[in-house]
């Protein structure tokens, strides 16, 4: 099983490996200025949802990290948030072989962009930072199928 | 010597990310090309020979498992090479689309380096 250790790991090694963006855990459990959302579901022999929220600085420096390019030519309501949601694929995914999915049919669905809501808190939760900037990233396994 | 990339993948920020490091690798701009799903992937394969394709799996519209399959029946793009670039981890899946044709895979995530030999391997493309 995931904990919130080795979801932290995870999602850290995600963002260094597809971005050069060095995170660390961040102290407080809930950080303000959260304003973009990502969020993918994943289904077979587990299912499950998986959900990134973001600071606007945060989304900034991932599309500029991932893209080599300026954050004064990025916008966060495009590429910002296209970086997250492939940011939340590729996370998932690597939950997904956590989980056992190499050996099991388990399928990821498509990210999806999404509007913050309280309720995303609810889950296995890691809360990291970069260069001040807020990631909170939440796991929602919710079945075991028969 | 002029190689033709076909990068498809449904996320436009991963493809121009995608797109730079090919780029990187030796790949010329003008011999970069694009699709964000199967369908549009096959369309682009009608009108140039292509010599290598980076392939996502799950996309919307045609899927890459689909368009392996489909690619399959073609004579003109049967014999392209395929590396699979995704999240995908299923071993039985990966062996049938390895059956398919695909002739690489590059897991995500990964490091632009992992992607640049990736190209220069099946390409014989120097630095």
């Amino acid at each position: 099983m995931i904990d919130q250790e080795k979801l932290c790991e995870l999602v850290c090694e995600a963002l260094e490996r597809t971005a050069m963006v060095f995170a660390e855990p961040m102290e407080s459990d809930s950080p303000d200025g959260i304003t973009r959302v990502a969020r993918i579901i994943y289904e077979g022999e587990e299912s499950g949802e998986m959900i990134l929220a973001a600071s606007d600085g945060f989304a900034l420096e991932l599309a500029s990290s991932m893209l080599g390019e300026d954050e004064d030519a990025i916008a966060a309501d495009n590429e910002g948030a296209l970086a997250l949601a492939e940011l939340a694929n590729i996370v998932c995914g690597s939950v997904v072989v956590a989980i056992g999915g190499e050996q099991r049919a388990i399928t990821l669905g498509l990210p999806e962009i999404a509007e913050p809501s309280p309720a995303d808190g609810d889950g296995i939760r890691c809360v990291v930072e970069s260069m001040g900037e807020p990631l909170v990233v939440t796991w929602r396994p919710s079945r075991k199928a028969a | 010597m002029t190689c033709n990339l076909l990068i498809v993948d449904d996320s436009p920020i991963l493809r121009r990310a995608m797109a730079k490091v090919a780029h990187l690798a030796g790949i010329s701009e003008d011999n970069i090309h694009m699709a964000s799903n199967g369908r549009e992937a096959l369309e682009v394969l009608e009108s140039i020979w292509v010599d290598l394709i980076l392939l996502d799996l799950h996309m919307p519209v045609m899927d890459g498992e689909a368009f392996l399959r489909e690619r399959a029946t073609l004579a003109h793009a049967r014999d392209i090479p395929v590396a699979i670039v995704s999240t995908e981890s299923n071993q039985d899946r990966l062996n049938r689309l390895h059956e398919l044709g695909a002739v690489d895979r590059l897991a995500k995530p990964f490091e632009p380096e992992d992607l640049c030999a990736l190209i220069r391997k099946r390409l014989g493309v120097t630095p």
